[in-house]
């Protein structure tokens, strides 16, 4: 199992690093997704775009991940005009994370688009395969990463000993979802 | 420190950039099809056909500089949407040859066309605006080509994109028609995707396919290429000489060009994933265990990619059965889970390296 899968918080964590046009989350109950968008809400507030539906200006804020969730009769036709659209993805930084229903019209649409899958290629992952996550190794994994226990990181970025950026924003991501499957 | 950020996987070179960053393939597919498109080959109607990621944008760019030296090049990307009928595509194709005297062009030609389709209405009672466009375009470029002196060539880049979602079949057709009539040399980027199906036969019809494949191979010198062509990607792209890279980094871009298939851009994807796993660790250098993790990132990717009988198409081609269904065929070259090979004049299949591991543990299930 790859370590793109490992927990939300380590999803992430990742694509802060991971430079990539396109990432695609696939869900299969909307609770899921719910929850994920309210998690991302609420570590990264005023600083994502968090977006609800296609079209987009794929060039405008390249440095900020464009998270779009899609009303399920959008998904076919949205996915479509993205595909128009690739060469837009390429100069972007930050990602575009498309939110889509795992057995959904806009996955279907995806998998006749060769060209556009190329781009999201190694960062399509299935939010079900989340849940899986291993907290002992995670832990260490977190650790190995930023030198700090995930505790230690949130009293430090807490009392302002860590930088202010999307990077700390991911990680303390991280840190709350482990500090709270241990608890 | 390489800046790895430089690898640019998702970036076509741009023609201002091949001087400085293209690495040359082992068979050389830009000077080949400029060389065709210098002799006529098929009619001035090429389609240049691939796998995602195998690198035609690229070739196309160098393409259209080489040709630059002989030709009036005229290089169209198609990107936005904004381009996707007939219409609109000819009015591309006249724009990139025929300058435009601060608007006056397009007015003295929308006169033109107007007056022809009211002419046409007069003396044969119907007519259609298509028509019109195509005889006055045509004209247009003939004009152009006299005034320069030299022959033109179009190259289109993204036409795949379009088919999706344009009027396909006519538009192949309006653009063969438009090569016939002006006499101008025509190259479009397509996929095995793009020309199945309905518009399959019109590609087939008018225009002569040019298949470019990955820098893969079985064979002991194919192999030596791939990595050697592999490596010289990553260098020119990240600005490194021979000496700059540890040693120990060879295993790194080795498995990354292995895992690729012989797709540049998944090669590039594979050294930037393993770079950024590395990065977490607070290395500036991957190593086989990151690029393992990356792997790994993909292989999950493909698998969700698949459609139900994926696996057993892509067994049964591997082990030479290809009479599988033609538009899963189509589909599984395009994504380039299936690689086409040429083995002297018969064409050989093998399934992508990063799909080879999920068949075969369909195999065993």
């Amino acid at each position: 199992m790859s370590r793109l899968i490992g927990g939300t918080g380590t999803l992430w964590s990742k694509l802060g690093v991971l430079r990539a046009p396109l990432v695609v989350v696939l869900y299969s109950s909307d609770g899921a997704v719910d929850d994920l968008t309210a998690e991302i809400a609420f570590d990264t507030p005023g600083d994502d775009l968090l977006l609800t539906s296609l079209p987009v200006d794929l060039a405008e804020e390249p440095n900020r991940p464009l998270i779009v969730r899609l009303p399920l009769r959008d998904e076919d036709a949205a996915v479509q005009r993205l595909s128009l659209e690739r060469d837009r993805l390429s100069t972007r930084a930050a990602p575009l994370v498309l939110l889509l229903q795992t057995e959904g019209a806009g996955m279907r649409a995806l998998k006749k688009l060769p060209f556009l899958i190329s781009f999201a290629q190694g960062r399509i992952v299935n939010l079900d395969a989340l849940a899986v996550a291993d907290p002992v190794e995670e832990r260490r994994t977190f650790q190995e990463a930023t030198g700090l226990t995930p505790e230690d990181f949130l009293l430090q970025r807490s009392n302002g000993q860590l930088p202010d950026d999307l990077d700390a924003n991911l990680w303390a991501h991280r840190a709350r979802t482990l500090v709270e499957s241990s608890q | 420190v390489p800046d790895w950020n430089l690898l640019r996987p998702y970036a076509a070179l741009a023609e201002s950039e091949i001087e400085a960053l293209y690495e040359p393939r082992p068979a050389d597919v830009a000077l080949d099809l400029a060389g065709r498109v210098r002799a006529g080959f098929g009619s001035g109607r090429i389609a240049l056909n691939g796998p995602a990621g195998v690198g035609k944008s690229t070739e196309l760019a160098r393409a259209a500089l080489e040709l630059r030296s002989t030709h009036s090049v005229g290089v169209i990307a198609l990107d936005g949407g904004a381009n996707t009928q007939p219409e609109q595509l000819l009015w591309e194709v006249l724009g990139a040859l025929v300058p435009d005297d601060f608007g006056r062009r397009d007015q003295r030609i929308e006169h033109s066309i107007e007056a022809g389709v009211a002419w046409a209405l007069k003396v044969h009672g119907s007519t259609r605006r298509l028509d019109q466009i195509l005889d006055t375009i045509s004209f247009e470029l003939r004009s152009q080509a006299e005034r320069d002196g030299r022959p033109q060539v179009v190259l289109i880049d993204g036409l795949e994109r379009v088919l999706a979602t344009a009027r396909a079949q006519e538009l192949l057709l309006c653009l063969a028609d438009a090569v016939d009539r002006a006499g101008f040399a025509l190259v479009v980027v397509l996929s095995p995707w793009a020309i199945s199906g309905a518009q399959g036969s019109v590609v087939a019809d008018r225009f002569k396919v040019l298949d470019m494949r990955p820098v893969a191979g079985t064979a002991h010198h194919q192999v030596a290429a791939q990595a050697k062509f592999m490596l010289g990607l990553a260098r020119r792209r990240l600005g490194v000489a021979d000496g700059d890279l540890p040693l120990e980094f060879a295993g790194v871009w080795g498995g990354a060009a292995h895992w690729s298939g012989g797709l540049p851009r998944l090669f590039l994807q594979l050294l930037g994933d393993a770079s950024a796993y590395a990065a977490l660790r607070g290395a500036h250098l991957p190593t086989t265990e990151d690029l393992q993790e990356a792997v790994a990132d993909h292989r999950d990717s493909l698998r969700m990619l698949l459609e139900l009988g994926d696996l057993s198409a892509l067994n049964d081609a591997g082990r030479g059965r290809v009479d599988i269904d033609a538009a899963t065929r189509a589909r599984l070259l395009a994504s380039g889970l299936l690689l086409e090979l040429p083995r002297g004049s018969v064409k050989t299949y093998i399934v992508h390296p990063l799909a080879s591991d999920l068949v075969q543990a369909a195999r065993r299930a």
